[in-house]
């Protein structure tokens, strides 16, 4: 019934499923998250991130296909899975009611591996009162206290849902420091889902775009960025030629300039858009993730 | 389990505080009225056997209240989406918001049978409701009280609205009640003779009811998946 | 030491070069020992496997190198490699602007105008990028 092996992906979707009304949240995602790598699940807002997770954490129902952490299915034993996955939401409905020490009190007596010296560690680092109501907490320190929850248990997977939003710079820096600081002690497999780009390029060495419930893109980081180039030609009579190098993701044309995003760049590809009629002055150019992830979303919603 | 149970205990604790007050509050009046010499016919101790009906009848309110606050209370702060990612069973938190609210009964119970049954055992000479009858409406009271519970707290496992799922437990019994009636008007049945063919009707109806709602209701939250 | 996620430069070379920089600079000097990947990784706020694989680069180019649970020190040729390194990415640097030159159809006297003029004009102190 538990089926852990300790040498699978961390975690692994085969085919997941969301359809809520007639409507597919997350359509037929298949993924496999490699233990000890960090990865960033990118998407703009409704693309299904946040669904994805909550699937996976046991915390909605699956229309089809199934979500796998750490070898154990989630649909059977979600609790073992919730046992071992740290997981910062995005949104935090932790009790108004109750002081920050009985939070943590409350949680430590429902993990198994809850780590004290980890857990001290975090209330030091992040300077937490814990005589302070959760009420009463700043948003920023709220999100220290769920990654304190989160980190504290020694999980061996780390689910973060869009855990910057509504940071404030310094917050921002504190949460990422403590994040960092799990990664290295301890090595866990990070999935974090944002669409600040600029946070996934500092912690993913692999990336996944989701967009409308389905992966677009997936791979390392580092691969992707070194194979997707983009070409930047000059169109003679502003014609935008019909005949596009293989593997594009976009092309724009403004004025006279044309701009071609491809993946899988290889020589060919430039002998291509250079042979073309009524194109001159073509050049190559390296791509940031956020234009390529632009790219491929606006790729999308024209074809939508 | 023991922070399961406070934490259960903690949300609750409104609903507690309300119990004590309806626990005393009916005793408090009629020692007060008894001190001031407001009695009239009524002895002192018919006066307190009265009231501690009377606050048994008033005490089922925290019942309902309970039902519909266990599972929905948590679903309108959201903040049993925090306990959703926390590895803790159904199984669990079912069983600590049961016992939570368990431990209601002898609050409610207790007192008010001890006042009762220590007045009606030292009761001075005079005509006594037979112990059939008081067995009756404290009977009727407790699967009353009951029923409010388990539809309360079907309603709570399934929706989001503790408000609602108290008044759908209160409006049960009433609801019974009034079938039973149409029932017998309908059918055009005879007359009972005695309200205790009526009350029998009414404890089954309503044992079965209970049982039924709180049932599902445990079922339904244990298969749910969502918080 | 900073490094820009949204840089199309890769985040290791960046942290390659910051560091390269830092020992022709002799801010870290041979025989030091550098940062703690931990530390780097932390104080840099990335991933410390980038972190690795900068420091990766850097041994394999011999500016650094690894004692075994010691940590990474800088090599006793590392502060002229560097500075070395530092002539080769001004010579990159050079070579790039020839090129844009020629593409914008700039002539070579106007480039050889252009570099003396920049040569003649007053060295940009405290301008480093140390200074952040």
């Amino acid at each position: 019934m538990t089926n852990s092996s300790s040498d699978g992906p961390a975690i692994e979707l085969s085919g997941l499923t969301k359809v809520f009304g007639s409507t597919p949240a997350v359509d037929n995602l298949s993924l496999k998250i490699d233990r000890g790598s960090t990865f960033g699940l990118l998407g703009p807002n409704g693309a299904g991130k946040s669904t994805t997770i909550k699937m996976l954490m046991g915390m909605l129902s699956i229309t089809a296909g199934e979500a796998r952490v750490l070898g154990v299915d989630v649909a059977q034993n979600a609790t073992i899975v919730k046992d071992s996955v740290g997981y910062v939401p995005e949104t935090h409905h932790i009790y108004r009611w109750m002081r920050v020490g009985d939070v943590i009190g409350f949680c430590r007596a429902l993990y198994t591996t809850w780590n004290d010296q980890t857990c001290h560690e975090m209330v030091d680092l992040f300077r937490l009162d814990l005589s302070k109501k959760v009420k009463h907490l700043s948003k920023g320190t709220l999100v220290k206290l769920a990654l304190l929850l989160a980190v504290s248990h020694d999980p061996q997977v780390l689910v973060l849902d869009e855990p910057i939003s509504g940071l404030d710079p310094v917050a921002r820096e504190e949460f990422l420091d403590g994040v960092l600081r799990t990664i290295c002690q301890r090595g866990q497999t990070v999935l974090i889902s944002s669409h600040t780009l600029d946070d996934v390029q500092r912690l993913a060495d692999t990336v996944g775009i989701l967009y409308d419930g389905r992966l677009l893109m997936h791979g390392r980081l580092d691969e992707i960025l070194s194979t997707t180039k983009r070409i930047r030609a000059t169109l003679v009579d502003g014609r935008r030629p019909t005949s596009l190098p293989a593997g594009t993701i976009h092309d724009r044309v403004q004025g006279r300039e044309w701009l071609v995003t491809v993946s899988g760049f290889q020589a060919e590809k430039l002998e291509h858009v250079r042979a073309l009629e009524g194109v001159a002055h073509v050049e190559v150019a390296d791509i940031g993730l956020e234009d390529l992830f632009k790219d491929i979303v606006k790729a999308q919603r024209a074809t939508t | 389990m023991k922070w399961l149970i406070w934490k259960d205990y903690r949300v609750n604790r409104l609903i507690f505080i309300t119990t004590l007050v309806l626990l005393v509050a009916p005793h408090a009046l009629v020692a007060i009225s008894i001190w001031r010499g407001a009695g009239g016919p009524t002895s002192p101790a018919d006066a307190f056997m009265a009231s501690s009906v009377y606050a048994l009848g008033l005490l089922q309110l925290a019942f309902a209240l309970l039902g519909g606050n266990s599972i929905a209370g948590e679903r309108i702060d959201r903040s049993a989406e925090f306990l959703a990612y926390l590895p803790v069973s159904r199984g669990r938190i079912l069983t600590s918001k049961l016992l939570v609210a368990l431990a209601a009964v002898p609050l409610v119970w207790l007192p008010n049978l001890v006042i009762f049954a220590v007045i009606y055992a030292a009761r001075p000479a005079g005509p006594t409701p037979p112990v059939e009858y008081i067995l009756c409406v404290l009977g009727s009271i407790a699967i009353t009280g009951l029923t409010f519970f388990c539809v309360a707290w079907l309603f709570s496992c399934m929706l989001r609205s503790p408000t609602f799922s108290v008044c759908a437990g209160l409006i049960t019994p009433f609801l019974v009640v009034t079938g039973i009636c149409w029932v017998v008007y309908l059918l055009k049945l005879p007359n009972p003779g005695s309200p205790l063919i009526v009350l029998w009707w009414y404890g089954g109806l309503c044992l079965v009811i209970s049982a039924a709602s709180f049932l599902s209701g445990a079922l339904y939250y244990l298969r749910r998946v969502e918080p | 030491m900073k490094i820009s996620p949204s840089s199309h430069v890769p985040i290791y070379l960046q942290i390659a070069a910051e560091i390269r920089s830092a020992v022709a600079a002799e801010v870290y000097r041979p025989g030091e020992a550098l940062p703690s990947l931990r530390n780097m990784a932390i104080e840099l706020q990335v991933n410390p496997n980038t972190v690795q694989r900068a420091y990766d680069e850097l041994v394999r180019d011999g500016l650094i190198y690894a004692q075994r649970g010691k940590g990474l020190f800088v090599s006793d040729q590392g502060t002229t490699s560097a500075q070395n390194g530092a002539l080769e990415v001004v010579r990159m640097l050079f070579e790039e602007g020839v090129r844009a030159g020629r593409a914008a159809g700039v002539s070579a006297d106007q480039l050889r105008e252009i570099f003396s003029a920049s040569m003649n004009k007053p060295a940009n102190k405290g301008a480093t990028s140390h200074d952040q």
